[in-house]
């Protein structure tokens, strides 16, 4: 008697077969027990990223989270509600990060993403010579460290940096000028710096995405008498989409969390003037009488920002 | 025979990609000219290389403890990359093959821990890392790293183009589910993993906030951690510093060097 | 050197003024967002940015006032150098962009790093403010303190050791000066070997020596918990100063910014 099936019912039905061997039951049966394997497989594949990301970023976020109904210095950490929420509103300091950052924001996302799709559409084209070369001297930028970059703009920048020398060696300038002390200069450096150091890695993604179209379209388009202009807005760039919503929507993220090169270049001055709001949050907590519950609150607004933001550029991308 | 006006736009093409490339490369060029001169001659703005290089090498071996920064970096880099691999490819793989509603359901939550800012995270992650003993440790330096939903997406989204009848293929072999992973699925998405490996140890070894945070003493330190130190004493010598941070570039230069094909393979394949 | 020796603050905005017609370079530098100067100036009028009762004494602050005003006027007419970081504060020392340095005696480490520049230098006390009551040639900025926590598990232990050592031997100042360059303000110091040396950097003058003299002298004041946040308010209020502000505002704002760290 052969080996019954462990989703068998036990009972014989009326044809006098165990539900195993009937026709119609057999093959469903069979498949639900497949199924079931590769359903579970399927859940251990996936469980050991999904346990990491819960344990490791959703539970210190939830723990932010009350730690920001929280408020006092160092250890000496009492309820307060939503207090600290509210404080944000008078906070100078904080006002004029959040200032900052949307200046960042403003200026330095559209710049960046602009520069790298037409990178992209020119490392494209395959008449291009050297075109390895090229794309490697383009990426370049983002090997490098965050620190390491920023450190190289500020000794270009600095008082008796390059930029000066060169700037009086050619006679534009008549003195030393001291960008970093300047808060409109300062601001611009650091635009460049981040622009500098991520234009390579979108204009990868914007490469990739271009290569995934097509070269077939284009003819058409060119057999019907499109301009390379017309082509580019009327066919690249609806293409192109879900690739540029992804880099706008990382570009965003990363913008508004920056630290790396405003601490390194201009360590937030001068004064309050390129104040990230990541810096902040490091004062907050490491360089000022520690109020780790304030902090974790102003690291929400962070949080808050980011998810206002991405849902805005997705809504956006849909009716585009 | 090319239009005047395709010879000009063809013409500017060459002429902005000279100019983009070079703006990206001379900071690099600066960089290593730095590390064969004496500070004060950076200082004034020297660009030709120097004889300072033997002086500055000489220096770095004897005040600086490079060697051991490069073996923290590398040892937290290679551990953090391949654990990192595996463990998200894993997910991606899982996540597209056996796709169902919750799965779908589970990977949206998942992705939006990526709007989550470092800033929240670091100080219960501080806590959190101290109670285990954690502290000080390669383990506690990549284990917050670890499973990203940018890179299970990525694994994901290349997985999309796998072909199903290989697997069922596979599985009338006899093969169980993760022998179909380990030998099927890794050999035919090497370019995936080659890309996701260069981009994940590129991420690893310059990172700095965490590191920051978690390797307390000085003996663990990672090369970032060290190179930003040099700047914090009461004089710094650019060409020490330039030469110790170029040691540090150097390996993510050359990896994406050799590996650039693959590396725009991989992102293609997930941009579909 | 003598015409730096005892004078005030007005007449070394005088000097800087001569200093700069002859050679075009700025007397003195500081670092761009941070108030040394102003920490110093406040200290030897005897006042601080608290009130005796802690409480945050920027925005009615006469002496502050009047720092401030000092200042702003030496950046103004470029007798003063603004840099952006420590490195380049250093740096406007060490090559000369700067005639002089007015900090804490720590400095002596870094400014004789540069042997081409031996017996070029000498130590004078600090400018006072002339139209300040109280106000000396001597003040203090930075250096490091020893602190006993009173709730620690063996404070008696500690204070004993640090009696017997940083309050108690001359030997271990004797031994840290020449090789560490680490200068105590412990008085009985003063009468070790190291300190009564002769520096030849600073043109043979007995300089420890001079240093422990002027340190009998520096007012003393409270410092409070919230001093760094009070010193950045400060910093960020004189940026705004030297950009245009109206003082007593900017001052308004700093002393706001300070209660509002202060009211978590």
């Amino acid at each position: 008697m052969p080996p019954v099936p462990e989703t068998d019912t036990g009972v014989l039905s009326a044809s006098g077969l165990p539900d195993s061997l009937r026709y119609t039951g057999n093959i469903m049966a069979g498949k639900k027990t497949l199924e079931t394997t590769y359903k579970n497989a399927g859940w251990r594949f996936v469980m050991p990223a999904a346990l990491f990301i819960f344990v490791l970023s959703f539970y210190p976020m939830v723990q932010a989270f009350f730690l920001s109904l929280q408020s006092g210095l160092a250890n000496n950490l009492h309820f307060s509600g939503l207090r600290n929420y509210i404080r944000l509103f008078q906070d100078e300091k904080f006002l004029a990060a959040v200032r900052n950052v949307f200046i960042y924001l403003v200026f330095q996302v559209p710049v960046m993403l602009f520069l790298a799709l037409i990178l992209a559409s020119i490392l494209n084209d395959k008449k291009l010579k050297c075109k390895g070369l090229f794309r490697t001297m383009v990426f370049l930028p983002c090997a490098t460290a965050l620190v390491s970059s920023a450190l190289i703009f500020k000794s270009i920048f600095a008082l008796d940096g390059l930029a000066n020398t060169w700037l009086m060696g050619l006679g534009i300038l008549a003195e030393p000028k001291n960008w970093l002390q300047d808060p409109v200069w300062a601001r611009i450096i650091i635009i460049l710096t981040v622009t500098w150091r991520w234009t390579g890695y979108n204009t990868v993604f914007f490469l990739a995405g271009l290569q995934n179209i097509e070269t077939s379209v284009y003819e058409a388009a060119r057999i019907d008498g499109a301009s390379p202009s017309q082509s580019f807005f009327k066919i690249t760039l609806p293409l192109l989409k879900p690739v540029i919503l992804l880099t706008a929507i990382m570009s965003t993220n990363g913008t508004l969390q920056l630290f790396d090169e405003v601490q390194n270049i201009t360590a937030g001055g001068p004064g309050n003037e390129t104040l990230t709001i990541s810096q902040y949050i490091y004062r907050l907590s490491f360089v000022y009488n520690p109020q780790f519950g304030y902090a974790a609150a102003v690291s929400y607004t962070i949080l808050i920002m980011v998810a206002i933001l991405a849902f805005v550029q997705i809504k956006i991308g849909d009716k585009a | 025979m090319k239009t005047k006006g395709e010879i000009t736009t063809v013409s500017l093409e060459y002429i902005f990609l000279v100019v983009v490339c070079l703006l990206s490369v001379f900071p690099f060029y600066w960089m290593l000219v730095a590390a064969t001169n004496e500070s004060s001659e950076i200082m004034r703005g020297k660009l030709t290389i120097g004889t300072y290089l033997i002086s500055n090498i000489k220096t770095m071996l004897s005040t600086v403890r490079m060697g051991r920064a490069f073996w923290n970096s590398l040892r937290t880099t290679v551990c953090g990359t391949v654990l990192s691999i595996f463990v998200c490819s894993l997910a991606g793989y899982g996540f597209q093959i056996y796709r169902d509603k919750q799965k779908d359901m589970l990977m949206n939550v998942l992705l939006l821990s990526m709007m989550i800012p470092f800033a929240s995270v670091m100080v219960p992650l501080f806590k959190m890392f101290s109670t285990v003993h954690l502290l000080d440790s390669t383990l506690g330096f990549i284990l917050p790293s670890v499973s990203t939903a940018f890179l299970i997406l990525f694994f994901r989204q290349n997985s999309m183009s796998f072909p199903l009848e290989t697997i069922q293929a596979a599985r009338v072999d006899g093969l169980n589910e993760f022998q179909i992973y380990a030998r099927v699925y890794v050999p035919i998405m090497a370019p995936t993993f080659a890309a996701a490996a260069i981009v994940t140890f590129m991420g690893t070894w310059n990172s700095y906030m965490w590191p920051l945070i978690v390797m307390q003493s000085q003996k663990m330190q990672t090369l970032p951690l060290l190179v930003t130190g040099l700047t914090a004493g009461y004089t710094t010598d650019y060409g020490l510093l330039m030469l110790c941070v170029s040691i540090m570039t150097l390996p993510t230069v050359l990896l994406f060097f050799t590996q650039q094909k693959h590396f725009v393979e991989g992102v293609v394949g997930s941009v579909k | 050197m003598e015409d730096f020796d005892n004078i005030t603050w007005d007449r070394f905005l005088e000097l800087g003024r001569i200093v700069k017609a002859k050679t075009g370079k700025a007397l003195v530098s500081y670092v761009g967002n941070e108030p040394d100067c102003i920490m110093i100036m406040l200290q030897s009028a005897g006042t601080w940015m608290f009130d005796e009762k802690g409480k945050p004494n920027l925005a009615n602050n006469d002496v502050l006032k009047k720092i401030v005003t000092i200042y702003a006027q030496m950046i103004k007419e470029g007798i003063c150098l603004t840099v952006t970081d420590w490195n380049a504060y250093i740096g406007s020392i060490n090559s000369g962009t700067v005639a002089s340095a007015v900090n804490g005696c720590w400095l002596v480490g870094s400014i004789s790093a540069v042997k081409e520049q031996a017996g070029d230098w000498a130590i004078v006390n600090t400018p006072r403010l002339s139209n300040v009551k109280n106000a000396v040639n001597y003040s203090n900025l930075g250096g490091s303190s020893w602190m006993v926590m009173a709730n620690s598990k063996n404070s008696g232990v500690a204070m004993d050791f640090l009696n017997k050592t940083f309050a108690g031997s001359k030997e271990l100042y004797n031994t840290i000066l020449p090789s560490s360059g680490a200068i105590g303000t412990w008085g009985p110091a003063a009468d070790s070997d190291a300190y009564n040396k002769p520096v030849p950097f600073f043109g043979n003058e007995k300089i420890y020596t001079k240093i422990v003299g002027y340190s009998k002298n520096i007012p003393q004041v409270k410092y409070g918990v919230f001093n760094y946040e009070a010193r950045d308010a400060v910093g960020v209020a004189m940026t705004k100063i030297i950009a245009g502000a109206n003082i007593d505002t900017a001052l308004k704002e700093a002393q706001k910014n300070v209660e509002f760290q202060m009211g978590y």
